[in-house]
């Protein structure tokens, strides 16, 4: 009997890890088809690149206005020059409305004296829930500088729908701590707008600046950290916007928008209540409300993604940060997908609850799961004499050494498009680290995104996403100087 | 299938697979780098004859360098000149066989091709017949850039064929035509004109934006008879243009508007009426404060404020005034600070 029960075993075992093995298979096909996707798109943009005329329509004064949503918090240190850097982006209609959102150090007495703010009586509408508004103030110097004093009671997600309700551009742009916007960013992420007229929001790619050479606010020359933390996040960046949203482009829009530099249009944005306040990860929520509501209503519906960069951040280089960063980015990622679960497999969405949504289920929400259960298997298999050296290398190269090939395809189309690192020695690095990082850092990953998961299911409250608190080392690169 | 099999097909593919990626990854690497080398100096003296060199000089440098150095050189001289010097470029491009081949390109059975013509053609002109065929080009990117090159050849036909793109179906080359006909400026005024009275559907309002923009006294007559037109979008549009044209005419069209059906028609109206400061429209934009619209009577209260004495004593009146939202909106007008304009 105890033989019969362990003859059983080992054929579900056996098959368990071959099913497995065909999710990795199946999921490494599925990216190169988006990866596939993401040239052809690439090779578009090139060709459509020749033409000035799609260059200069975004400096037309016809191109849509954009107001950019700053909320800060306790900022004394950096709200000056990163407002001000805001102020010399490149863009005829642009207007910057920073939110304070119940400081206490003296950022809106700093901004005040910097750009000679005037009080302005609020006559506004207030259409979207947020705490009432305590000041607002307009620049002397800069008519595109409003700045809007609140106290701090909600989160992110209230100053932002304070600063929507100020703002009067077509487009708006919620910005975070640490992002350094390219001068021309916003001329680029606008086109998406001016080329279609279905589109509701656009995202473009930010990129990891560690080490790169900032001067006058722009980054001058960027190079692939030394640290490996952040030299793997360069990878995983490239890897996500390069093949992934680029190549979701041509298969029916992104879903996610996270971690880019999003626009929206404000109209849209306020048709659907704005950020969701009792949400920590608003950008990501709201994207999911306004392609819902697009299908729901016949109106715009495209979330389309911008491969040019047109912004740098500095990503984290202690294991503590990114793993805080990735167990919170895939505990928002499972609320919001809960919290919109009626689009699977929903075919009144379309393909964004056909293919769209079970595809962020199936493939990245559930694939820390899937890779665990697979690994134990195979250490189970292993120990128990059910798989041979060669079953185990097969499980391995389809888990994570097809994933560093498409990575490695990834890295040559990005540098044959943009050319953004020049040096050889930068090149090798990049290769480097995309070799590296399914050894180790990928373990841990799943490790960070199962712990959100596991959070997730328990409910367990954690701090809000709202204004980082100052020291925080987001808030330590504001838009001056990424490195020393 | 064995998985002892199956492992040597797949790593001798991702073998190769890899190192086919990272000969391309390196190989471009260097060869950027070559490159960068070897025409930085050829770069420089060509940029020398150019810009200091005579006729034959010019013409020798430029065609010693690659086809893609040639334009971007040509591009960079193009970008700050006009006029005389623009004549001096398309001479150069001309003699240095820039312009047969754009030209050869710009009928070329490939999109990107046609593309790359017209934009080379953009920095050195072309015929009307070309510029028309690159207008009616079945690619939209070609269409837009094609746009561009009109600029340099504004004739009346090119201008209508400017003007027949506003109808396009991709919006890429609407936008391109709005902002070739606006570029265009006074040479496009006469052939809009006529267009807004005749013109039909989105058409005519994407050719509003334009006119907005311009503000010309010649778009008075088609504006007054678009203020009366169903879509409540061109009517808001049309209210604008209204308002920057600034004229007595078209002062009384807008303060009809006063009593459109349509919310942002009044609003726009009222906008429009204290943007001139039309002042014996007062009593009329003062009406306007006891609408249901919040947005209406913003507008209302802040063109009450721009029309000065007149204004300033109504909207003092409508603060004792027997409707809350009247009076709350006039309290909060009067309240604004002399120097600084409220939100919209």
């Amino acid at each position: 009997m105890t033989a019969l029960a362990g003859w059983l075993g080992d054929i579900a075992l056996v098959r368990f890890e071959w099913a497995v093995l065909a999710y990795f298979a199946l999921a490494n096909i599925w990216y190169l088809i988006l990866l596939a996707g993401a040239t052809k798109e690439m090779r578009n943009l090139a060709g459509l690149s020749i033409g000035h005329a799609r260059a200069r329509l975004p400096r037309s004064p016809l191109a849509p206005s954009i107001s950019l949503l700053v909320p800060l918090r306790d900022a004394v240190g950096t709200a000056v020059d990163r407002v001000a850097a805001l102020l010399a982006l490149h863009y005829p209609g642009l207007e910057v409305v920073v939110i304070d959102d119940g400081s206490t150090d003296g950022t809106v007495e700093a901004l005040r004296e910097h750009f000679n703010l005037v009080p302005v009586h609020p006559v506004y509408r207030r259409t979207l829930s947020s705490t009432p508004v305590s000041a607002l103030y307009r620049s002397a110097f800069y008519p595109n500088l409003t700045v809007v004093e609140k106290p701090h009671i909600g989160g992110r997600a209230d100053a932002l729908n304070a600063g929507l309700d100020v703002a009067n551009g077509e487009l708006v742009c919620a910005l975070r701590n640490g992002m350094l916007i390219e001068a021309d960013g916003l001329r680029r992420i606008v086109r998406p707008f001016l080329e279609n007229d279905e589109v509701l929001a656009a995202g473009g790619t930010i990129r990891v600046g560690n080490e790169a050479t900032v001067r006058g606010g722009r980054v001058v020359e960027p190079r692939i950290p030394r640290n490996p933390l952040a030299g793997f996040r360069v990878i995983e960046s490239l890897r996500s916007f390069l093949s992934g949203r680029l190549g979701w482009n041509r298969v029916g829009g992104n879903l996610v928008l996270a971690g880019t530099l999003s626009l929206f249009r404000r109209r849209s944005v306020i048709e659907v209540g704005g950020y969701a306040s009792d949400s920590d990860g608003e950008d990501v929520e709201l994207v999911l409300r306004l392609r819902r509501r697009g299908y729901e209503t016949g109106g715009p519906r495209r979330v389309a993604f911008v491969p040019d960069p047109v912004g740098w951040t500095v990503a984290p280089t202690t294991t503590t940060e990114v793993g805080r960063a990735r167990e919170r980015d895939h505990r928002i990622l499972a609320a919001a997908l809960w919290r919109h679960r009626a689009v699977f497999l929903n075919r009144r969405y379309g393909v964004l609850g056909l293919v769209i949504f079970p595809h962020v289920v199936i493939m990245e929400l559930l694939a820390p799961v899937v890779e665990l259960l697979g690994v134990l298997g195979l250490a189970l298999g292993m120990a128990l004499g059910v798989f041979d050296a060669a079953f185990a290398v097969l499980f391995l190269l389809f888990a994570y050494g097809l994933g560093a090939v498409l990575t490695v395809f990834t890295l040559v189309m990005d540098e044959m498009c943009f050319e953004r690192y020049a040096r050889l020695s930068d090149r090798l690095r990049l290769v480097w680290w995309a070799l590296l990082e399914p050894i180790g850092y990928r373990q841990l990953s799943t490790f960070w995104r199962l712990q959100g998961l596991e959070k997730f299911l328990r409910g367990r409250p954690r701090p809000s996403l709202a204004t980082p608190p100052p020291g925080s080392p987001e808030d330590a690169i504001t838009g001056v100087r990424l490195t020393a | 299938m064995n998985a002892g099999e199956l492992l040597p097909t797949l790593v001798a593919a991702m073998a190769g697979a890899l190192i086919g990626s990272l000969v391309m990854l390196l190989g471009h690497g260097a060869w950027l780098r070559l490159f960068g080398r070897w025409s930085a100096p050829r770069l420089a003296r060509a940029r020398t004859a150019l810009y200091r060199g005579g006729r034959d000089d010019a013409v020798a440098a430029l065609s010693s360098l690659p086809y893609r150095l040639r334009l971007r050189l040509l591009g960079e001289l193009a970008s700050s000149r006009e006029g005389h010097d623009r004549d001096r470029i398309a001479d150069l491009a001309r003699a240095a066989g820039i312009t047969r081949r754009a030209e050869r390109m710009a009928h070329s059975r490939w999109w990107w091709r046609r593309l790359r013509g017209a934009s080379t053609l953009a920095l050195i002109g072309a015929d009307e017949i070309l510029v028309l065929s690159l207008l009616r080009d079945p690619h939209p990117g070609v269409r837009a850039q094609a746009a561009e090159l009109a600029v340099s050849r504004p004739t009346a036909t090119v201008v209508n064929a400017l003007l027949e793109n506003l109808e396009d179906p991709a919006a890429l080359c609407r936008c391109a035509a709005q902002e070739a006909l606006l570029r265009l400026g006074s040479s496009a005024v006469p052939a809009l004109a006529s267009y807004l009275e005749g013109g039909t559907g989105d058409a005519r309002s994407a050719a509003l934006l334009v006119a907005l923009e311009m503000a010309q006294p010649a778009f008075t007559r088609a504006a007054i008879r678009l203020c009366e037109d169903p879509d409540p979008v061109v009517r808001v549009r049309t209210v604008g243009l209204l308002g920057a044209i600034g004229t007595l005419e078209g002062a009384e069209a807008l303060t009809r508007r006063l009593d459109d059906p349509a919310a942002p028609v009044r609003a726009a109206a009222a906008r429009a009426l204290g943007q001139i400061g039309h002042w014996p429209a007062a009593p009329e934009v003062a009406a306007l404060m006891r609408d249901r619209s919040w947005e209406v009577r913003h507008a209302a209260g802040l063109a009450l404020r721009g029309l000065g004495s007149p204004g300033a004593l109504l909207l003092r009146r409508f603060r004792e005034d027997g409707n809350p939202f009247a009076s709350d909106m006039a309290r909060q007008i009067l309240d604004l600070p002399a120097t600084a304009e409220a939100p919209a």
